[in-house]
């Protein structure tokens, strides 16, 4: 009897080395590149003026802390009264289910709404997330949940300086050149 | 364990329809679960885009408190495709509009009679039917639920998707909730189903009967083209097995198989040459013309030599053609049992043949094969051979194997002293005597009749040989197997 060793054909090798390539990086899930500079948000400025307190819909009662960075803190309104938040704005927004802050607690809540209008889970230029304040876990929030509410406040609202004008305001309720900013120029 | 025959036909056959299966029916199939996905991303698509649709008319209308333009919205949608149905559910899962409680909570929150309420029955009465879809619609963070539905006989594609209580909505609504329904769109896909049912069916059927069609052309095709030639060729080799050599290969292909057809009738016509070859010339000779590497060389042999005695009497008074015929008879069959014991015919010359046998056991086929020679002419009519007999002469010895002769002409024959002293004792034997050498002799003991040993002097040596003359055979010696 041949002692013939039955050896598997190269192209068979190759074939499935791809098959199994194609599979892995389809099971793969899209990683989600995280946002360290929401790490920092306590050293930014707020973006309205006091601590944001009235019952609304989506969020849990009841005080509310809206941090802006840089970017998205130093923009102005263009002349229609239009504010459009460059590449980069970052908010941060803490919740409280109580009425007073345990600062030394921490948020019980954080959730972020970071411009990046490359990423394909952006809504309207917005890649909204949710952080966990213990574990700072990020996680996208890529349904239209979100943006549906903040719409609104590209139209009248209810809130801050309730943009009776109309103008657009990129999805955000307090831009800081209209709440914060102008209130710190109030005397 | 002997493997099964398949004939290449049936392989050829499986070939092509595996090939033929495989290939388009995997993409057909490929191409039909896509067109299938297609569709159900579409429908889907269609859905969210008609949620979409809905839910701005909902937010634009409800502002203003138009509730009832929504209503006739919904109504008009369904009249326009009666395969789509749009209702509005609270969040408590009871049909939106089915009685005038959201008209009081308003009025009652802006503290004035904004809304009048409405009588009569509500407008839509059946609470929400799919309850784990309805949950999930309505939980935080609220998202779109799409799923497929049977009811009876009919398939639903369903939307829920969640209407939220909007920062604009709560100077009405109030703000102590996130959601203030489920728009719920159902579609009605079941012609859908069947369209596509039907077309899986009739595809189905289509690529069977391409398989079998192509299957059979591609079949016919190969077996006209490779399975037949190869039968073709095959026919020719068997042909040759059982001794035909006139049968040629008719195959034309201008390719391997008609090349390869050529080299087998070319073959053929080599088998025929060797065949015819060995009625004239010895089989040591074929064999050093086809092994060029077998020259000269010296080889222990048993030579025989048969020669008829009282021919040059007989040759007098006998008609020239009937001495060739006597002469072909003995000749022939005397060459028959040489050949039939493993002897080599080396020539003829006149009315004697020179063979040999080769090997340990040479001497015994020599002598079982003059036994049998004397037997047959001995018992032959005396028609046959005109009464004519032969006497043989046996040696075994070392002798010169080679080619003998010019550039022109040659014999591959023997020659050397054992080969002389054969022809001696072959003349020096009587009718339908044998005489056997004493270097034969020896391997013959207990085998052969042998009387002796006698003394012979012979032409050209000067010690008289010694000889024995033989008897009958004691032992059987086989035949060999002839090629």
């Amino acid at each position: 009897m041949h002692n013939q060793q039955r050896r598997i054909p190269a192209y068979i090798t190759v074939l499935a080395i791809a098959l199994l390539s194609l599979v892995l990086t389809a099971c793969q899930e899209e990683t989600f590149a995280r946002i360290d500079q929401a790490d920092n948000y306590p050293n930014w400025n707020i973006s309205h003026d006091g601590d944001l307190v009235e019952q609304v819909p989506g969020h849990p009662v009841f005080l509310r802390r809206i941090y802006a960075n840089e970017a998205a803190y130093t923009v102005d309104p263009d002349s229609d009264g239009n504010v459009v938040f460059p590449e980069g704005a970052l908010f941060m927004k803490e919740m409280y289910f109580g009425e007073v802050p345990d600062d030394s607690a921490g948020p019980d809540a954080l959730v972020g709404m970071y411009k990046d209008s490359t990423d394909p889970r952006n809504r309207g230029g917005w890649v909204w997330f949710s952080q966990d304040p213990a574990t700072g876990q990020q996680t996208v929030l890529d349904e239209e949940f979100c943006i549906t509410c903040h719409a609104n406040a590209n139209e009248e609202h209810p809130y801050g300086d309730r943009n009776i004008a109309e103008a657009f305001m990129d999805y955000v309720y307090y831009p800081p050149a209209l709440n914060a900013r102008a209130g710190a120029a109030q005397p | 364990m002997a493997r099964r025959f398949v004939p290449i036909a049936i392989k050829l056959n499986v070939l092509i329809v595996l090939s033929l299966t495989i290939g388009i029916g995997g993409i057909a199939f490929y191409l039909g679960v896509s067109l299938t996905q297609t569709i159900e991303r579409s429908t889907l698509a269609a859905l969210e885009q008609e949620a979409d649709l809905v839910y701005e008319a909902i937010e634009n209308l409800m502002i203003p408190g138009e509730a009832p333009l929504v209503v006739d919205y919904f109504h008009g949608i369904g009249e326009i495709n009666p395969n789509y149905e749009i209702r509005l559910f609270r969040t408590s899962g009871a049909p939106a509009f089915s009685d005038n409680e959201t008209i009081f909570d308003v009025n009652q929150r802006i503290r004035a009679t904004m809304f009048e309420p409405r009588g009569g029955a509500g407008i839509f009465t059946e609470p929400v039917d799919v309850q784990d879809a309805f949950v999930r619609a309505t939980s935080l963070p609220a998202r779109s639920v799409t799923f497929e539905q049977t009811v009876g006989d009919e398939t639903f594609v369903r939307l829920f998707r969640p209407l939220l209580n909007l920062p604009k909505c709560t100077v009405c609504h109030g703000a102590d909730h996130t959601i203030r329904g489920v728009i719920d769109i159902r579609n009605n896909i079941s012609d859908s189903i069947a369209q596509q049912q039907l077309a899986i069916a009739s595809s189905s059927g289509a690529f069977l009967i391409l398989v079998a069609v192509v299957g059979l052309i591609m079949s016919r095709y190969m077996k006209h083209r490779f399975v037949a030639p190869l039968r073709e060729i095959g026919a020719t080799c068997e042909a040759v097995t059982e001794g035909v050599f006139e049968r040629k290969s008719q195959v034309k292909n201008n390719d391997e198989l008609g090349a390869l057809s050529g080299t087998v009738n070319k073959m053929v016509d080599g088998l025929y040459e060797r065949f015819v070859l060995q009625r004239y010339v010895s089989g040591s000779t074929i064999e050093s013309i086809s092994d060029t590497n077998k020259g000269t060389r010296t080889e222990s042999l048993t030579m025989f030599f048969s020669d008829v005695r009282g021919f040059t009497k007989f040759t007098e008074g006998t008609e020239p053609e009937v001495v060739v015929e006597t002469l072909n008879k003995l000749l022939g069959d005397q060459s028959h049992i040489i050949a039939d014991y493993g002897g080599d015919i080396d020539k003829y010359v006149g009315d004697e043949i020179v063979a040999t046998f080769a090997g340990p056991d040479g001497p015994l086929a020599a002598a079982a094969a003059a036994a049998e020679i004397h037997k047959l002419v001995a018992a032959a009519d005396a028609e046959r051979y005109l009464n004519l007999q032969v006497g043989i002469g046996i040696n075994t010895g070392p002798v010169i194997v080679g080619s003998v002769g010019s550039d022109r002409r040659a014999d591959f024959t023997v020659i050397g002293d054992n080969v002389n002293i054969a022809a001696r004792l072959c003349s020096a034997a009587a009718r339908g005597e044998t005489l056997i050498s004493g270097a034969s002799a020896q391997h013959l003991t207990d085998k052969v009749e042998l009387d002796g040993p006698y003394r012979l002097q012979v032409k050209g040596k000067s010690d008289a040989l010694r000889v024995f003359r033989m008897g009958n055979m004691i032992v059987t010696v086989d035949k060999k197997e002839q090629a």
